[in-house]
């Protein structure tokens, strides 16, 4: 198809005018048949490159996803787009809900599942009937054991590609460095001649910050001080769900500004709640933990900060990715204070079982038939291939060793005294040449750099916080009425 | 006052009650003994009232009333202290308790409530012919029941019709209720709320938002139930959810029954074990009126468990006494039920001893 052609539907499905770097490479690519695998940095619309090929050929699109809370986003939005043939297989799903999903499931142009989802027999047998356009992958990073999200059921992927004969297969992450790279493609069967499409993970609009505190009460004043500076809206991250609640209340109490929290344990119909506000501005800041926006298109975020570091590099960038999707100037600030490192370290090892674990599993797998925690899963994952208990633990070790050097990249990148961008593309291998200016990070940064990058407010007094309208006026703007 | 202090509601003063059970029936786990222990506990009404409860974030507000002295922990049950007793007393007067919640007599009630909301929000969308939003995000079968109901109704009426119902049915809260439950509506233009949002714009505690949440929808259902030509839309909204305060089997089986089928017959007829059929019938004397006991109670058994048990409170009665007397558990417990039913309190002794 040319590129007239797809700019029509381009502006049709999705009212865009024209795509961005790498889009069309990648659309036209898969279309012709053809494996690819693509780097996109995040925010430039990479789910566009499965979704439009949906729209130019026939047959099912295919999306295997790393993430509950993905799925769902990508699921709300094709539906925000008109689209009523979509579902995701998740676990959400009732057996009846599934079953009436499997028998039907040709009739759905877009499918999203997660690599577990796939692996089930009568999944695949669902799958195998159909015919398939496109086999994408997302978040492929995942499929690495090297990736620091690594998932075992992706390493049945190479398989389920077999099986499905899709017409094309595409491979794609945000970030990855070149070892991941290699990884994903042997992982996935993907041979030599598959197409590459390669952007530099670099986003320039984005300028990059990272600011130390000697204690915790420094950097809470410095988060409020911040969020009532900046323009917004904008998101602050947490790796812990409570301190998100309280210093959602906080920064709302200080400031009179518009701010609610966002994690995994709100029932989804708040969390929709939430969601929905901060798109149509009603909410000016999120503090989230990362369930929060992966699959968020809202263009206009002008800030991420990030209360608590980032478990390594590549989630960091992806977090942050969420920022300036529109183009314009904005700024990602990372608040440090020394502390901080032993959240992330205790993170490090939950979910990863312990000597004991295993051992105590392959004395008796049948005393953890019934549990279901991500520690016995993986176990019960690589007994179930064959792998032997002390294959598995070194293995393990591995893994805990390639997180921990994941999380001496963020580390590295938080200290160096250098230009921080430069880090970023070092780490990636990315060889793109920059300039460190007033426009690039941090290093040599001058005090007003926030005005001078013009992310600074001008309302000088916030809007008062939330109000509600009574159930009368409620209803007449519902279903607009003046009776 | 924290939000554990609603827990203090669910017990008593004088009787020890089991938390399992009672946990159990909030989530609506609907077993024999379950309903048994709603029964006991006079707590039946609240059958499904959280079907999401927490059973860690349960017990945790257990143990913190526990530890501020409010409860008190004997084998594995709970009572008031006297200092419990004073705080639930002073939690009633200033907080809301459900008025219309019945867990069996508005089953269903959380997917009438997901129904209700994205079928207002497909309305008011397309009152306003726009087709680019985001549907509440709620289960395929309430999508489903949606997409049904609105291809049946979609008229350029629709609109005017369905505010009139909303109009009428909120117009019968107080301004203050009804301002509470429309900030979840959402539509054209119009995002709703999240519960902790809603919180504190009207200083409350979240659970007591979510509370206000399901109690005013079971109050919509009654209505709908008892006058459905005021709310022609949303009586066939609720429609396919209704169902008798009996599970299907349970009244099939009661329905023989009553027609003087003997309970061996009955069990060959549905191929069920006999011991289903006692439960089916417990079931039906502990949640409808008018059960026959006399049919399954003889004058002599009531006589042997009179006197067995006339010196003891009821919630000390032990099976085990009268084992050995020819009484099967099902007539020990049949009796139980219908000497709780006819005895104020459930014939809970309102004396500390
Ligand atoms: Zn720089």
């Amino acid at each position: 198809m040319n590129t007239v052609e797809l700019t029509k539907i381009l502006t049709k499905r999705f009212g865009y005018t024209t795509f961005k770097p790498g889009q069309l490479d990648v659309i036209q690519a898969v279309l012709a048949g053809q494996d690819t695998f693509a780097v996109l940095p995040t925010g430039t619309g990479k789910s566009l490159c499965y979704q439009l090929p949906g729209y130019a050929a026939s047959g099912s699109v295919v999306i295997v996803s790393p993430l509950l809370s993905l799925m769902q986003d990508q699921v709300a939005r094709l539906h925000y787009l008109g689209e009523k043939k979509v579902v995701a297989l998740t676990s959400n799903l009732t057996a009846m809900e599934k079953n009436g999903v499997l028998q039907q499931l040709w009739q759905y142009r877009f499918i999203f599942l997660s690599p577990e989802m796939a692996n089930q027999p009568r999944v695949r047998t669902a799958l195998s009937r159909l015919k398939i356009s496109l086999l994408a992958i997302d978040e492929a990073h995942c499929i690495s054991q090297w990736g620091t999200d690594f998932r075992p059921d992706y390493l049945e992927l190479a398989s389920l590609r077999e099986q499905l004969q899709p017409r094309a297969t595409l491979a794609m992450t945000a970030t990855a460095t070149k070892r991941v790279q290699a990884d994903i493609l042997v992982k996935l069967g993907l041979t030599d001649t598959t197409k590459k499409v390669i952007y530099s993970v670099d986003r320039p609009n984005i300028y990059l910050d990272v600011q130390q505190y000697a204690n915790e009460s420094g950097k809470e004043q410095a988060l409020i001080q911040l969020c009532r500076q900046l323009k917004k809206p904008g998101i602050v991250y947490f790796s812990s769900k409570q301190k998100s609640e309280e210093m959602a209340y906080k920064i709302q109490k200080e400031t009179g500004i518009k701010t609610s929290f966002y994690h995994g344990d709100l029932p989804s119909q708040d969390r929709y709640a939430i969601q929905q506000q901060f798109m149509e501005g009603d909410l000016a800041i999120i503090c989230a933990t990362t369930a929060f926006g992966m699959g968020i298109n809202k263009a206009n975020i002008r800030f991420v900060l990030h209360y608590h570091l980032a478990s390594n590099l590549e989630s960091y960038l992806q977090e942050i990715g969420r920022a300036g999707r529109d183009g314009q100037q904005s700024v990602a600030i990372l608040l440090f204070q020394p502390s901080d490192i032993r959240i992330q370290a205790n993170l490090l090892a939950s979910g990863i079982p312990d000597k004991g674990l295993i051992k105590q599993y392959f004395k008796n797998p049948n005393n953890f038939k019934a549990m279901h925690f991500p520690e016995v899963d993986l176990l019960r994952f690589y007994q179930q291939h064959g792998y032997s208990a002390s294959a598995i633990q070194q293995l393990l070790q591995k893994r805990q060793e390639e997180k921990r050097l994941a999380l001496g990249g963020m580390l590295s990148y938080i200290t160096t005294p250098n230009c921080k961008r430069q880090f970023i593309l070092t780490y990636f291998s990315d060889h793109k040449s920059i300039t460190c200016d007033n426009y690039c990070c941090c290093h040599n940064q001058a005090a007003d750099y926030l005005e001078q990058l013009d992310l600074i407010t001008n309302t000088g007094k916030q809007k008062e916080a939330v109000s509600y309208v009574d159930w009368q006026s409620r209803l007449k703007q519902l279903f607009f009425t003046e009776y | 006052m924290e939000q554990e202090d609603y827990l203090l509601l669910l017990f008593d003063r004088v009787q020890w009650r089991r938390s399992r059970a009672i946990l159990n029936l909030l989530k609506g786990k609907r077993t024999v003994s379950n309903l048994y222990a709603g029964l006991t506990y006079q707590l039946l009404p609240l059958y499904q009232l959280l079907p999401h409860l927490n059973d860690v974030k349960f017990q945790r507000g257990l143990d913190r009333l526990k530890q501020r002295g409010l409860l008190e922990l004997g084998e594995k049950r709970y009572r008031l202290t006297e200092a419990g007793l004073k705080s639930q007393r002073a939690f009633i007067l200033v907080h809301f308790v459900p008025r219309w919640f019945n867990g069996f007599r508005q089953p269903n009630l959380q997917h009438f409530m997901a129904r209700l909301f994205l079928a207002t929000q497909v309305t008011s969308e397309y009152t306003r012919h726009n087709a680019r939003y985001y549907p509440l995000e709620i289960s395929e079968v309430d999508q489903q029941a949606v997409k049904v109901w609105f291809t049946q109704y979609k008229s350029p009426q629709l609109g005017r019709n369905l505010l009139k119902e909303w109009r009428q049915f909120l117009q019968q809260l107080p301004q203050h209720d009804a301002d509470i439950y429309s900030q979840f509506l959402v539509g054209y233009k119009i995002t709703r709320y999240a519960v902790p949002q809603v919180a504190q714009l009207f200083k409350l505690m979240p659970i007591e938002v979510a509370l206000y949440q399901i109690d005013i929808t079971a109050h919509l259902i009654n209505l709908v139930q008892r006058t459905p030509v005021d709310f022609p839309l949303l009586a066939e909204l609720w429609q396919p959810l209704a169902q008798g305060v009996l599970s299907q089997s349970s009244a099939l089986t009661y329905r023989l029954a009553l027609q003087g089928t003997d309970l061996t017959k009955i069990a060959q007829m549905r191929r069920l074990r006999p011991g289903t059929i006692t439960e089916h019938l417990l079931e039906a004397a502990i949640l409808t009126p008018n059960f026959p006991y006399a049919a399954y109670l003889t004058t002599t058994q009531r006589q042997k468990l009179a006197a067995t048990f006339s010196e003891t409170v009821i919630d000390d009665w032990q099976y085990d006494l009268v084992a050995a007397q020819d009484i099967s558990f099902f007539t020990f417990r049949l009796y139980q039920i219908e000497w709780r039913k006819s005895h104020e309190y459930g014939g809970i002794d309102k004396n500390l001893n």
